[in-house]
């Protein structure tokens, strides 16, 4: 069925796959499994937590560790699994009406944490599952479902945001080049900190606007661009037309779990550890 | 022995000093304190007033008439007019007090004494060494509390200089006339903790190794203590962005295998319930301890209330299994945190601890010899390849695997779904998932906690209450000490331990005392068993009903008046 290999689901309900024939999100899977396997990972080795969203299924169509949550909740589910697991591989998966919507606050505040996780927002540019509705990012003048006359919004520029509040890794990529976009995932993956890929996705039923012709004739894969330059990340972040693709900016910093100090000393999980009673009792005895 | 003592200041007179000073000093002397306190909403200003109460016998009731009442501010003595009997002897400065009560008020200025010495801040210090010789504390044992609080030894020193001061002040003729009758308590390891800290160190007994949590009073004191124990304890507590965020992240550490929890109010809850059904259908664990204030909306932020049983008990969307708990006292609170991780682990299902502002700030001494340890257990399984999550089982409780450990493929899913946790709208599927998680209620219940009864064998009355309320109700009762009216007090407010039953039906009269509007837990009780009561002693202002008053509204409902 696919080149997904050992990350190709086995489940009999996986198979059913949901999404439109064409849709974006089926090479954006082959490049999230290609970039698995360049960094030798394997499915036990990694958990997704998605949101809600035709994005957000997507733990079911990938072998690996996954919660399909709730809409715009990934962020801080993920945060928590790698804060108590960080021998695990954590991602955050969903839409753009997930991540930048509904989950808004969610992914300000993760960027401040900074955990070492990665974020992949499907960015289609429109409300997929709930069919049709703008979305944070869908372009001015586009008309919807629910934007009869025109959307007048003005689009988020999560990038140029991200960079803003110095996020430690900010990507984009568009999925009509799973090679580049597989390259970009593994090197997020493999940065220590929250990194954020935004994908763009086209939605071939929903989203007339920002098709595979659209994007190949909008984008362009940024060369000589030095990413630990923010101001040159932000004036690149900037460009409307072409959109540029690439690592926009990167900023070594120390992650969320590395500041905690139950790691200090003992790097196993939390959920390995056993109660401290005796210390709990002798602690409440001497002190109280 | 049994004087209660209450201070009434301003906020940011810093009375919180005498309070921690002198409950230390006095555990340390071997009499039983009791403390709590009543503030408002502000930084600065307002009136508020502490309770200090001391026994040679464990005297664990919020007394509502003060045997010394200490004013701090000229907006004292109108604040706690309702703390002053006839036997109330009144501290404060001349201008502070009125002709009426003239008779019993006894002039003293820490404030000027402490201005004397240099600064007005050991105005507190200069008290603390007046009360302490009114009580004849031991002064290395005084010594020894100024020490552990203030620890620079500059600062140690001049706070030394300012008891000194106060005790002094004491021995003038002014107050010849207070002689007390000083008793000591049967010498126990006894360890002085707050409700915040029983709840706390319950959490830490039960193994809790992650709180997420949003500030919002009076659940706040949960979360500031543990995070001050993240150096000694394995640990980690983390301040999110919001209270959606809090219970999720909980969430997530749960399925991950870590025991986590969240600390809140019902405002806070109110936006965790999206959560708390995510939980729900993915059969993740949940542990939210709820302080209650008066609500609805922001209401009252520092007050207290017994108000949000409905919330929790109607929350989030869909039907699905819950335990509800209310612990009784403090050492209960650390019994009934381990409980409430058990159940939610062994149950897959979400866990409420019910306290609220009054049940927070409470400090007695407890008996260390009871507070009770459940061994935690582990419920987590190494997964075998073709792992089930959701796999169909007689009790409905599936084995909970975690990412990473074992070969299987864990997952979870919000949605509904198969065995294997992938998304389904199969009919027969959504029906026999519904009724797993359903089915699960029974085990819980199977395990409900049963409430306590205290009171004759045959009675006429039954008092019926649950949390915070229980100590004062039973002191109440104590004074009345009649030989027909018992008390049934619960500490699982769902599902029901139905040995309450026995009480229930037998009892002629039943009353209710709950801190709410509406009697939410004699609702419940109605609900469930078609019993309803007679009569509901209730009170709705914000303020923790005294013994006293107690006392006289339930003589009253008995005389049936
Ligand atoms: C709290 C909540 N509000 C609304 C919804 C309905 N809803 C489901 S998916 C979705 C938006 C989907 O768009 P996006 O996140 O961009 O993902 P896509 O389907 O396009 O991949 C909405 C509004 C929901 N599930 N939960
Ligand atoms: S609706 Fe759009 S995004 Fe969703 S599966 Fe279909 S094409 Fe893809």
């Amino acid at each position: 069925m696919s080149n997904l290999g050992e990350f190709e689901p086995k489940r009999p309900d996986s198979f059913d796959v949901s999404w439109c024939p064409g849709c974006g999100n089926f090479p954006l899977r082959d490049a999230l499994a290609l970039a698995f396997k360049k960094l030798e990972l394997k499915p036990t080795d990694i958990a997704i937590i998605s949101g809600i969203g035709q994005a957000a299924k997507i733990v079911h169509y990938i072998n690996t560790h996954g919660f399909h949550t709730l809409h715009g909740r990934a962020i801080p589910i993920a945060t928590a699994l790698k804060a108590s697991n960080p021998e695990l591989v954590v991602i955050a998966e969903g839409g753009d009406g997930d991540m930048y919507s509904e989950g808004g606050n969610h992914f300000l505040h993760g960027i401040r944490r900074n955990a070492n996780i990665t974020v992949i927002i499907h960015n289609n540019q429109i409300y997929g599952l709930t069919k049709g509705q703008g979305s944070p990012t869908t372009m001015i003048g586009q008309h919807t479902t629910t934007q009869p006359f025109g959307v007048f919004e003005e689009p988020l520029n999560a990038i140029a945001l991200a960079i803003t509040l110095n996020a430690s890794f900010v990507a984009r990529g568009y999925v009509g080049n799973i090679q580049h976009t597989a390259e970009i995932l593994a090197q997020a993956i493999n940065h220590k900190g929250f990194s954020i890929v935004e994908l763009f996705q086209p939605c071939v039923s929903f989203n007339k606007v920002n098709t595979y012709q659209w994007y190949s004739q909008h984008t362009y894969i940024m060369q000589n661009h030095n990413p630990k330059d923010k101001m040159q990340a932000l004036q690149k972040a900037l460009e409307n037309d072409p959109l540029p693709l690439g690592i926009f900016y990167i900023n070594e910093k120390i992650p969320f779990e590395e500041y905690l100090i139950a790691y200090k000393e003992d790097k196993k999980p939390l959920y390995k550890r056993s109660a401290q009673t005796e210390k709990i009792k002798r602690f409440i005895e001497d002190n109280f | 022995m049994d004087y209660t003592i209450v201070l009434t200041a301003a906020a940011g007179q810093g009375v919180e000093t005498i309070e921690t000073l002198l409950s230390k000093a006095f555990k340390d002397s071997n009499f039983f304190v009791f403390s709590d306190k009543e503030y408002m909403s502000r930084v600065r200003g307002g009136v508020n007033s502490t309770t200090i109460r001391v026994s040679s016998k464990e005297n664990k009731g919020y007394k509502q008439f003060a045997d010394f009442l200490f004013l701090f501010t000229k907006q004292a003595l109108e604040h706690s007019k309702n703390r002053i009997s006839d036997n109330t002897i009144i501290f404060g400065e001349n201008d502070f007090i009125t002709d009426e009560y003239k008779s019993q008020f006894l002039e003293v200025d820490f404030l000027k004494i402490a201005k004397d010495l240099e600064s007005a801040v050991f105005a507190n210090t200069v008290a603390f060494g007046f009360i302490s010789a009114m009580f004849k504390i031991d002064t290395d044992t005084a010594y020894k509390a100024i020490k552990n609080h203030f620890l620079a030894p500059d600062v140690v020193q001049k706070n030394i200089t300012a008891y000194n001061e106060g005790y002094k002040l004491f021995q003038d003729n002014t107050y010849k006339s207070i002689k007390l009758n000083i008793e000591k308590i049967a010498e126990k390891r006894y360890a002085l903790l707050s409700g915040s800290q029983a709840v706390a160190f319950g959490a830490l007994s039960a193994n809790a190794k992650f709180l997420s949590f949003y500030p919002m009073s009076p659940s706040t004191d949960v979360a500031i203590f543990l995070a001050h124990q993240m150096d000694k304890f394995d640990i980690v507590v983390e301040q999110f962005e919001d209270e959606i965020a809090s219970v999720n992240a909980a969430i997530g550490a749960w399925f991950g295998g870590t025991r986590s929890f969240v600390t809140t109010s019902g405002g806070g809850y109110a936006l965790m319930e999206e959560g708390v059904s995510l939980a729900a259908m993915s059969e993740t664990p949940l542990v939210v301890h709820l302080a209650q204030r008066p609500a609805p909306a922001t209401g009252l932020p520092t007050r207290t209330s017994q108000s949000d049983l409905n919330l929790v008990l109607y929350s989030s969307h869909g039907d699905f299994p819950r335990a509800i708990f209310s612990p009784r006292n403090l050492e209960d609170a650390f019994f009934v945190m381990q409980k409430a991780f058990d159940i939610a682990d062994k149950h897959q299902c979400v866990s409420y601890i019910l306290t609220d502002q009054f049940f927070m700030s409470m400090m007695y001494n407890v008996d260390t010899s009871h507070l009770e340890f459940i061994e935690p257990q582990n419920y987590i399984i190494q997964t075998p390849t073709d792992y089930k999550r959701y796999e169909f089982t007689k009790n409905g409780v599936s084995k909970r695997g975690a990412p990473g450990f074992g070969s299987g493929i864990v997952v979870a899913n919000g949605n509904e779904h198969d065995e294997y946790g992938d998304i389904t709208e199969d009919e027969e599927l959504t029906k026999l998932m519904l009724e797993k998680r359903m089915q699960k209620l029974n085990g819980i219940k199977s395990e409900a906690l049963e409430p306590l009864y205290i009171g004759p064998e045959t009675f006429k009355n039954l008092v019926v209450c649950y949390g915070s309320l229980y100590e004062n109700i039973k002191e109440a009762l104590e004074l009345l000490g009649l030989d027909d009216t018992g008390l049934l007090a619960y500490s699982q407010l769902y599902p029901l331990n139905d040995k309450g039953l026995d009480y229930l039906t037998k009892a002629q009269n039943l009353i209710f005392v709950e801190q709410n509007f509406s009697g939410q837990f004699a609702q419940l009780i109605w609900r469930e068993y078609g019993i309803k009561t007679n009569q509901l002693i209730n009170k709705y202002t914000g303020r923790q009903f005294f013994v006293e008053e107690l006392k006289e509204r339930l003589q009253n409902a008995l005389e049936g008046k």
